[in-house]
């Protein structure tokens, strides 16, 4: 929007010959004149950097370019925030997320773990076990471990997982691709997870469950809670999060050569 | 009322930063790791509060202790874990921003019985000769 007004008052002038003011610092038409054997692009700079030095704003004599202000641009980023932010809800084995949130999600069988991603823009503010703002472009990866018992099982326990949206007139997400709730997003009966990878990029605080931090900048978390008594096989990558590989086998009188034989070679 | 704004402020102020600081002392096994950059203040379970200007990369583990001595039913807290991770951050030559972490681990009472198991003995003899480079090869994967 910056760039596209002061083109225009520089094409205007060009064309009319007319003065413009810059902070009342009137520019003589020779002036103007003088640059346009140059170019567009060499006056284009000569009235960015008159702007730069006269933070005020712009002003052509006919009044037909609107100032840019401070409190504009600060009001338009609020603006911004508030349009594109949203909030996200998590307690129990629900999830709730208000406002615009990019999602992808995989089960079993489909997946080997239960793996949900979430990509907030602008503005985000958690609550409920994890409680935080951001302000920025945030990832949120979370990833519960799939029983051993059941990869083994022909029948293999059906996911309880359920996502929907309730409010789109699109129907409910679909599991292993992007989706992009724009209103209100619902996760129920979400298994706690295990691992958890947290990126942002912008500033961050946060404390709960997941993380208690104050970040200004790139900041990016993974972590591992594994619970007593189990054992796990674990494989993720950053690039391909739904087919993270996450299964635990919990202790009982021995016999760990189910688990060996889903990892396979070391 | 300006005053009893900044009045509100620096009484929440504090609180929020003791919380912060406070909130992450949990008695709970973790693995992690961090690629941070910029202004970073952060609390990890059972560690100091740290504070970061700059760039930092991590991978921590952290194991609380239980007080009480182990048993034959009863255990402190035993880890058994081959633990493999790739990072090629933004900038890198691969110009790729990606982690590969791969993890075979076992938690308590199955980490003892998985150390007596021959089975286990040598897959995780297997799985830390493989993380060691042999000649030749230059690049570190995890799978």
């Amino acid at each position: 929007m910056f760039d596209y007004v002061m083109r225009r008052v520089v094409l205007k002038t060009l064309t009319n010959g007319d003065r413009f003011a810059i902070d009342g610092i009137h520019l003589h038409p020779s002036l103007i004149e003088a640059q346009t054997e140059s170019g567009v692009g060499y006056v284009f700079l000569q009235v960015s950097s008159a702007v730069s030095q006269h933070p005020s704003g712009l002003r052509s004599r006919d009044d037909s370019v609107s100032p840019l202000s401070f409190q504009r641009w600060v009001g338009f980023l609020v603006g911004t925030s508030l349009l594109c932010g949203g909030c996200a809800w998590r307690s129990g084995n629900t999830e709730h997320y208000w406002g615009p949130v990019l999602f992808r999600y995989a089960a079993p069988p489909q997946g080997k773990a239960y793996v949900s991603e979430q990509r907030h823009f602008v503005l985000l503010i958690e609550s409920g076990r994890q409680w935080g703002i951001s302000l920025g472009w945030k990832t949120r990866v979370a990833v519960a471990p799939q029983r051993v018992e059941d990869t083994l099982s022909s029948q293999g326990r059906v996911s309880s997982w359920l996502w929907s949206k309730p409010l789109s007139l699109f129907g409910g997400p679909e599991e292993g691709a992007w989706n992009l709730s724009l209103v209100y997003l619902r996760g129920e009966r979400v298994p706690e997870p295990e691992f958890l990878s947290r990126s942002i990029y912008g500033v961050e605080l946060g404390i709960g469950a997941e993380t208690n931090a104050l970040s200004l900048g790139t900041s990016r978390t993974t972590e591992a809670r594994p619970h007593d008594n189990a054992m796990y096989s674990f494989r993720y990558d950053s690039r391909r999060p739904l087919e993270t590989l996450f299964q635990v086998w919990e202790y009982r009188d021995g016999g760990f050569m189910p688990l060996l034989a889903q990892e396979g070679r070391p | 009322m300006k005053m009893q704004w900044k009045s509100q402020v620096g009484r929440v102020l504090p609180v929020a930063v003791c919380a912060l600081f406070v909130a992450g002392c949990q008695g709970y096994l973790v693995f992690t790791t961090a690629t941070k950059a910029g202004l970073h203040i952060s609390q990890q379970a059972d560690q100091s509060p740290s504070a970061l200007f700059g760039y930092k990369r991590a991978e921590v583990a952290s194991i609380p202790a239980n007080p009480k001595n182990a048993s034959t039913t009863e255990d402190t807290y035993s880890v058994l874990a081959t633990f493999c991770v790739r990072y090629d951050p933004l900038f890198s030559q691969s110009a790729e921003d990606s982690l590969q972490i791969r993890s075979v681990f076992a938690t308590g009472m199955a980490a003892r019985e998985a150390a007596k198991n021959p089975e286990m003995q040598s897959f995780f003899a297997a799985a830390a000769l493989k993380q060691v480079l042999a000649p030749g090869k230059t690049e570190k994967k995890c799978f």
